[in-house]
C-alpha cells in the first residue's frame, strides 16, 4: 500500500464524527476613519506613511529621503524618470541583490493590522519586496478595509500564483527580545497614500 | 528524579538567569494579552477557530484529498510520507534530483520532528537554518528552546562571543542590531548561492491546494525566491478548509505568539514560478494515531504559536532544553506521550495542572486536562517511577480506610513536630526539596468539630 492509501486509511479508521464548520464572520462596512486607524497600524508595525501629494518629484524625493541609496526601481512606468528605473519583469532574482529601493503598488490595506496585500501581478520578480533594501507601498486609500476578514472576503489567494501581505519592514527579536528592524528583509517599510476612486 | 525535573534543577541553579528567562517570556504573555483585548470578539474567534480546527479532524482525509487535487492542478508535486524515515528520504530524492548541496530552511518544527538536518548532514548536504533564532541555536550545536522564540535562552553576551568566532563579528560586542546585522549580511550570502530551500507550513487551503508560511523575518521568502527548487513540509493537520478561514488564524496567530496583530510577512504560495518546481511533502508521522486516542485528539488542533509555553510557570522556570522534545512546554507535554509514552513518561507531570495554557490556547485545546488524562494513562501503563508508585500505593491505603487516615493523620501531626530534620527532609520527600513542610495543625478538622459541636446546641 502506498504511504498516500495508508494514511487516508489511517484517518477514515479514526476520525471522530464530523461537526459542523463554524461561520465565519463577514466583511463589515468600513468605518468612519478607517484610514487614520490604517495609519496607526502601520506605525505600530514599524512602517511610515505620507501622501501621495506630498511626494512632489519622485526623483528628488528620493534623493532627499534615501540619501545613502543609489539604485531605485519601480515596477510602475509611470513613476519612472531620472534617477529612479523602470523594472520590467525578470526571472533572474539574485540580479536584484543591490536594489537599494524597490517602489511597488499593494492591492489592499488592513486597517486593524497595517498588512498590505501585494500579489505577484504588482511584481517584476516574487523576491523583490524581500531583497529590496528599502520597500515603498503605493496603496489607495479607498483600498483599506478593517479587518483580516474583510481583506479575504475580497481577496481569492488562488488567482495569484503568489501573494503576500506585508505588515512592516523585516523584524527579528531573537536576541534577547529586543526589537530589530531589518532582519533579512526590507529595512524600512513606507507606505504612500493615494485618493482613491472619487 | 525523572528527566524534568533533574534538567529544571540545574536551570534554577542559576537563580539571577531562571529569573531573566521567567520574565523575558512573561513579557510576551503580556504582550498577548494587549493584543488580544483590542479584539471585542476574541473569544468568538477562538471559538470559531477551535471548530474549524475539530471539523477539519473529522473530514481530514477528504480535504487531504482536495488540498493535493488543487495542487496538482496548480503545477505542484505533492508527496506522501509515513514517518520521518520517510519524509528525509522524499526530501533527500528531491534535492539529489537537482544536485542541490546547498539548502537554505525557514522555521519548520517538522524537519526538527524528523531529523531533517542531521539525516541531510549525513548525506553530505548542507543545511543552513535561515530564522536568526534557529541560525543562533544552529551554530551553538543546540536545539531550539522554544517553538517561536527558538534562542530565548540565551544571553546577547553568549551570542556575542558565538557571533565572534564563528561570523567574526568584534569580540565583545553584544548590541543586538549589531549583531542582526552581521547574521544579516552572512544569511545574505547562504541566500544567494543557495541550490533549494525548505519551509515549514502554517496553512494548507484544501479548496485552492495553497500554502501559507508566516515569518517576520522574510527569511522563508528569501530562500523560496532566489533558490531554483522550493520544497514545503508540513504535518497532515495544517489543513484548512477555505481561504476565508485564514481570516481566522492569521488573526489569532501573531497575536497569541508574540502580541503583534500580525506576522510581517504572510505569503500564499500556489502555483511555482515558470520553470521551476514546487513541492509539498505532507507528513503522517504519528497524528493518524494520535487521532484514534480520543482523549487526546484535540492535539492536533495546534497551530504552533507557543503562547502555552510563554504562560507556563514550569516552562518559564525550567526552559525549553528541560523537556527533551521538539515541541516543549504545555502542549509538547500532550504531544509527545502519544510519540513514546516510555520516553516522555515524565512531562505530564511537568506541570501544576493551573490551567492558564487551556485559557490562553487560540484553538481552545484543553491542555491541562489532558496532562492529567496522560498521567492517569502513564499509570495504567505501568510506566510511574518507583518512587510515585510506592507514595501513591501508600497514600491509596491510608485513604481508603477512615480508621487508618485518623490513625496516620493523627500521627503525623505529632511526627513531624518532633521527628529530626534528616527524617522528614530526604529523598523520598519531593515536596520538601525546594520548600518547607507546612506546620503541622494541632487537631484535626475532625477534632476541631467534635470541640465546637457542643456550644452550638
Amino acid at each position: 500500500m502506498s504511504a498516500r492509501a495508508h494514511i487516508l486509511k489511517a484517518i477514515r479508521e479514526r476520525r471522530p464524527a464530523s461537526p459542523p464548520l463554524p461561520r465565519v464572520p463577514g466583511p463589515q462596512q468600513q468605518g468612519a476613519g478607517i484610514q487614520s486607524r490604517f495609519c496607526e497600524s502601520l506605525i505600530l508595525a514599524g512602517a511610515e506613511w505620507v501622501p501621495e501629494s506630498a511626494i512632489g518629484d519622485w526623483g528628488s524625493y528620493l534623493q532627499k529621503h534615501y540619501p545613502d541609496c543609489q539604485n531605485f526601481v519601480t515596477a510602475l512606468p509611470e513613476l519612472a524618470g531620472p534617477g529612479l528605473q523602470f523594472l520590467p519583469a525578470t526571472t533572474d532574482a539574485r540580479s536584484l541583490r543591490n536594489v537599494d529601493v524597490a517602489i511597488i503598488k499593494g492591492d489592499w490595506g488592513v486597517a486593524e493590522n497595517g498588512a498590505i496585500w501585494v500579489p505577484q501581478e504588482q511584481l517584476p520578480a516574487r523576491v523583490l519586496p524581500f531583497i529590496t533594501q528599502h520597500l515603498i507601498l503605493l496603496l489607495p486609500t479607498d483600498k483599506i478595509v478593517e479587518t483580516m476578514h474583510d481583506a479575504y472576503h475580497y481577496i481569492r489567494p488562488d488567482t495569484t500564483p503568489f501573494g503576500v501581505f506585508i505588515a512592516g519592514p523585516s523584524k527579528t527579536a531573537d536576541i534577547e527580545q529586543s526589537l530589530v528592524k531589518g532582519a533579512q528583509g526590507a529595512r524600512s517599510e513606507l507606505v504612500v497614500l493615494q485618493p482613491g476612486a472619487a | 528524579m525523572s528527566q524534568h525535573a533533574t534538567k529544571a534543577h540545574a536551570f534554577l541553579a542559576n537563580e539571577e538567569r531562571a529569573n531573566w528567562h521567567d520574565q523575558s517570556l512573561w513579557m510576551v504573555r503580556e504582550k498577548r494579552d494587549r493584543a488580544s483585548g483590542q479584539i471585542p470578539d476574541w473569544e468568538q474567534l477562538r471559538d470559531c477557530a477551535s471548530g474549524i480546527k475539530d471539523h477539519v479532524l473529522a473530514n481530514l482525509d477528504n480535504y487531504l484529498e482536495e488540498f493535493e487535487a488543487h495542487a496538482l492542478a496548480n503545477g505542484v508535486q505533492v508527496h506522501w510520507a509515513r514517518n520521518a524515515a520517510e519524509h528525509n528520504t522524499i526530501v533527500e530524492g528531491i534535492l539529489r534530483k537537482h544536485n542541490a548541496r546547498r539548502v537554505v530552511k525557514s522555521k519548520s518544527m517538522l524537519t526538527e520532528e524528523c531529523q531533517l538536518n542531521e539525516h541531510l548532514h549525513r548525506q553530505g548536504i548542507e543545511v543552513i537554518d535561515t530564522d536568526l533564532g534557529e541560525r543562533i541555536i544552529q551554530l551553538l550545536e543546540e536545539p531550539p528552546s522554544h517553538i517561536v522564540m527558538p534562542a530565548i535562552h540565551l544571553k546577547k553576551e553568549e551570542i556575542g562571543e558565538l557571533f565572534h568566532q564563528k561570523l567574526g563579528t568584534q569580540a565583545g560586542a553584544t548590541d543586538p542590531k549589531y549583531l542582526t546585522e552581521a547574521a544579516r549580511h552572512h544569511l545574505r550570502a547562504r541566500f544567494m548561492e543557495s541550490d533549494a530551500a525548505i519551509t515549514g507550513v502554517n496553512f494548507a487551503i484544501a479548496e485552492t491546494g495553497g500554502i501559507v508560511v508566516c515569518t517576520n523575518e522574510g527569511n522563508a521568502d528569501m530562500g523560496v525566491h532566489l533558490a531554483p527548487v522550493q520544497i514545503h513540509c508540513m504535518g497532515i493537520e495544517k489543513i484548512i478548509p477555505k481561504a476565508e478561514h485564514l481570516g481566522v488564524f492569521t488573526r489569532l496567530l501573531g497575536r497569541s505568539a508574540t502580541g503583534q496583530p500580525i506576522t510581517v510577512f504572510t505569503s500564499h504560495f500556489h502555483q511555482p514560478e515558470p520553470g521551476r518546481e514546487m513541492h509539498i511533502v505532507l507528513v503522517d508521522n504519528g497524528r493518524t494515531e494520535q487521532l484514534g486516542r480520543e482523549k487526546f485528539r484535540n492535539s492536533l488542533k495546534c497551530i504552533r504559536c507557543g503562547a502555552c509555553m510563554n504562560t507556563c510557570p514550569i516552562y518559564r522556570r525550567s526552559g525549553g532544553h528541560s523537556y527533551g522534545a521538539t515541541v516543549p512546554g504545555p502542549i509538547g507535554s500532550i504531544l509527545t506521550p502519544g510519540q513514546d509514552l516510555k520516553r516522555y513518561s515524565d512531562l505530564p507531570f511537568a506541570s501544576t495542572l493551573c490551567g492558564s495554557c487551556s485559557d490562553v490556547c487560540p484553538v481552545k485545546i484543553n491542555i491541562h486536562e489532558q496532562l492529567y488524562e496522560w498521567r492517569q494513562e502513564i499509570a495504567r501503563q505501568h510506566e510511574l517511577p518507583a518512587s510515585k508508585r510506592l507514595s501513591m500505593r501508600i497514600a491509596g491505603w491510608v485513604l481508603a480506610s477512615p480508621a487508618r487516615y485518623r490513625f496516620f493523620g493523627k500521627w503525623a501531626r505529632r511526627a513531624l513536630q518532633w521527628l529530626p530534620r534528616w527524617m522528614v527532609y530526604h529523598r523520598l520527600n519531593a515536596w520538601g526539596k525546594g520548600r518547607e513542610m507546612p506546620e503541622p495543625p494541632r487537631q484535626s478538622f475532625k477534632e476541631w468539630y467534635q470541640n465546637e459541636k457542643p456550644k452550638q446546641s
